[in-house]
């Protein structure tokens, strides 16, 4: 059995508009590996989620993956069809976005959509699935279950709400899990509480998790490796001790300090000038260049290759070295 | 109190009448801001922040308690009289696209409150509203765009114009920079301290960020269930916090940690905030609270000084302070 669960290679996808086409996500390859959990951060428009969702056939019509592959334990998921992909889906992978209240139906008890997707894929009979369900509240941490399990959406909290989601999500033992900013909608005490429920359900059930997320505090603080992506490209991937003691991406690195933390007080704060690229033309050069204080002719002709500058290591940025070196200085 | 405060809010109080009961939105706030300083208002949803926000600038009208600003008891003026102390005190909200009119340009955006106020001719109109596009860093060609055209740290600068147009003492910033990607809070953050020096402005920063206010800030108020808790100058609060909320918001703020062995336990307080419309008996925090004890469930804690100009609500503060 290989190590690696998902292969992501060369993807690319487009959105059509009515003034063109926007290049969501421009030839971005990555893996999950068996059990691993994987941060995948990024401003709003870097393509963190258009990549996610492309793998799984969720992008919407005005959008088509025009390049790449997806295998995920060796079949390409973006060569299924509708039904096929219906089978993988909530099955083989499970799936948390950020609002829990447009994801559940707010017509039906929690309990029953918990079920629901266990009967769905005909993993039990209606009995146990009861019971399953059950299990699954109690383990997403939602206290008195059972009667949990009869309320409407509507009388549960945003966390409550986020912990069902995450139910549902693990109802079928998916072997790989996808959180798209799960808690970026909750409060502070509250985000805690589900990444700490996220943290456990990852380290007793063996999975592989993608966290997608604007937040570097969060990928860092849960994640094994982090990729940081930019432009609909990816600049950096790294293991995510590697990643916060030398990330050789200048984007990365204004990334991380522009992160205010308690004891920030008086420090003088230097913010990332300019505005993320709006991508309505096709890649040319690295997409951070007009804002990289680094740029050189090459960066804006050029589109750096990501290239292994350390043991698991890699970096899309043409003087990756040299941040290093700086740095080391 | 002292005359050298622009803005003192003594016992403010509002309350919401809603299906099932009432809500309670804010109790008894009192807090005083002087000139070109800080405020930072610190709380999770439901806590009453925003709604104290709008309430200081009488955009919604209190049940009880006074505001006095500039010298002016604000709550007592008529509606003429408060149109015209608006101009003193300004607002930003945190979704910059619903604030401005996306009917009208940049321009004529920004333009707006020199129009209602009746502030100069034509001629210094344009000339002003060029003068605070490029003060806040928006470029020349702009103008003739609409909002929807903009990204939404532009979007920001703008409504930040605009908030500047009339020269205000006092800006309520409610969580200004929440909604921006974070390379572009930076940028807001540090423009707004920049027109805070320039212009000897006050802020009350309203965020749910505890990193953010204290950067802001010179001194802050954490608000819990319609309740100021604690109080006190920035570097006392940090160094010294003594609610139990207070701590636990402390360590919700996610550092990036410098080796594995340094991450987060995502350790926080059990359950949720209760409903203001049903909220606990004794002190609002006791259901969540680690040090809680029969006195905080019966009775509601009075507000003490703990230390120079750190007052916080809770019978355990300072007793266990090392618990948490």
């Amino acid at each position: 059995m290989s190590d690696i669960l998902l292969d992501v290679r060369d993807l690319t996808t487009h959105f059509r508009r009515p003034d063109g086409l926007v290049y969501a996500v421009n030839g971005v390859s990555f893996q999950v590996r068996r059990g691993e959990t994987l941060g995948i951060v990024g401003e709003s428009g870097s393509g963190k989620s258009v990549s996610v969702l492309s793998i799984l056939g969720l992008i919407g019509e005005n959008g088509k993956v025009v390049a790449g592959t997806a295998e995920f334990e060796g079949v390409d998921l973006l060569k299924l069809n509708r039904h096929e992909m219906r089978a993988v889906r909530g099955r083989e992978i499970g799936i948390v976005f950020q609002d829990p209240m447009t994801s559940l139906n707010p017509i039906k008890r929690v309990g029953q959509q918990v079920m629901e997707v266990m009967l769905v894929h005909r993993l039990c009979s209606k009995q146990e699935a009861w019971d399953r369900a059950v299990a699954l509240l109690e383990e997403v941490g939602i206290a008195d279950p059972h009667r949990r399990m009869k309320n409407y959406p509507f009388e549960l909290s945003g966390g409550m709400r986020q912990r069902v989601m995450i139910a549902i999500a693990l109802a079928c033992q998916p072997k790989l899990l996808i959180a798209d900013e799960p808690t970026t909608a909750l409060d502070v005490t509250v985000q805690m509480q589900v990444l700490s429920v996220l943290r456990e359900a990852q380290v007793n059930r063996q999975m592989s998790t993608i966290m997608i997320t604007h937040d570097l505090g969060v990928a860092t603080n849960l994640c094994d490796r982090v990729i940081v992506m930019y432009g609909g490209q990816v600049m950096e991937s790294a293991p995510v001790e590697e990643f916060v003691r030398h990330s050789a991406h200048p984007y990365s690195r204004a990334l991380k300090s522009s992160i205010l933390e308690i004891g920030s007080r008086g420090r003088k704060i230097a913010p990332i000038p300019g505005n993320p690229p709006v991508m309505i033309e096709p890649p040319r050069g690295c997409p951070f260049a007009d804002r990289c204080l680094l740029v050189t002719d090459r960066c804006r002709d050029e589109i750096p290759d990501l290239r292994i500058i350390a043991q698991e290591h890699v970096v899309a940025c043409h003087r990756a070295e040299e941040v290093l070196e700086h740095v080391a200085q | 109190m002292s005359h050298s405060e622009l803005l003192v809010v003594e016992n403010l109080s509002k309350t919401f009448k809603v299906p099932g009961g009432t809500l309670k939105a804010v109790q008894n706030a009192s807090f005083t801001l002087g000139p070109a300083k800080t405020l930072g208002l610190v709380g999770e949803s439901g806590s009453g922040k925003s709604t104290l926000g709008r309430a200081v600038l009488r955009l919604i009208e209190a049940d009880s308690g006074s505001i006095v600003f500039d010298g002016v008891d604000i709550r007592s003026l008529s509606t003429k009289e408060l149109r015209l102390k608006r101009k003193d005190m300004q607002m930003i909200f945190q979704n910059p696209l619903s604030s401005l009119n996306p009917r009208m340009t940049v321009e004529r955006n920004i333009k707006d409150p020199l129009i209602i106020h009746n502030i100069g001719d034509a001629k210094e109109r344009s000339h002003r509203v060029r003068e605070l596009m490029e003060r806040v860093g928006l470029s020349e060609n702009m103008a003739r765009a609409y909002p929807t055209e903009l990204s939404g740290g532009q979007q920001q600068r703008v409504v930040i114009a605009r908030a500047l147009a009339l020269n205000p003492k006092l800006i309520v910033c409610d969580e200004p920079v929440s909604a921006l990607d974070v390379s572009i809070q930076l940028q807001i953050i540090s423009l707004l301290q920049d027109l805070q020096r320039e212009h000897n402005l006050s802020y009350i920063f309203i965020s749910h960020n505890l990193a953010v206010v204290e950067y802001m800030s010179d001194a802050v108020a954490v608000m819990y269930l319609s309740e100021i808790v604690e109080r006190a100058p920035v570097d006392e609060l940090f160094a010294h916090p003594q609610h139990p909320y207070t701590r636990v918001l402390m360590q919700s703020v996610l550092k990036v940690p410098e080796s594995l062995a340094q991450r987060s336990t995502f350790s926080t307080l059990p359950g949720e905030i209760p409903s203001p419309i049903n909220p606990p008996s004794g002190c609002p925090f006791h259901p969540r609270c680690p040090l809680a004890t029969d006195i905080c469930r019966t009775t509601k804690p009075e507000e003490k000084m703990v230390g120079d100009q750190h007052q916080v609500s809770c019978h355990q503060a300072g007793v266990t302070a090392q618990v948490i």
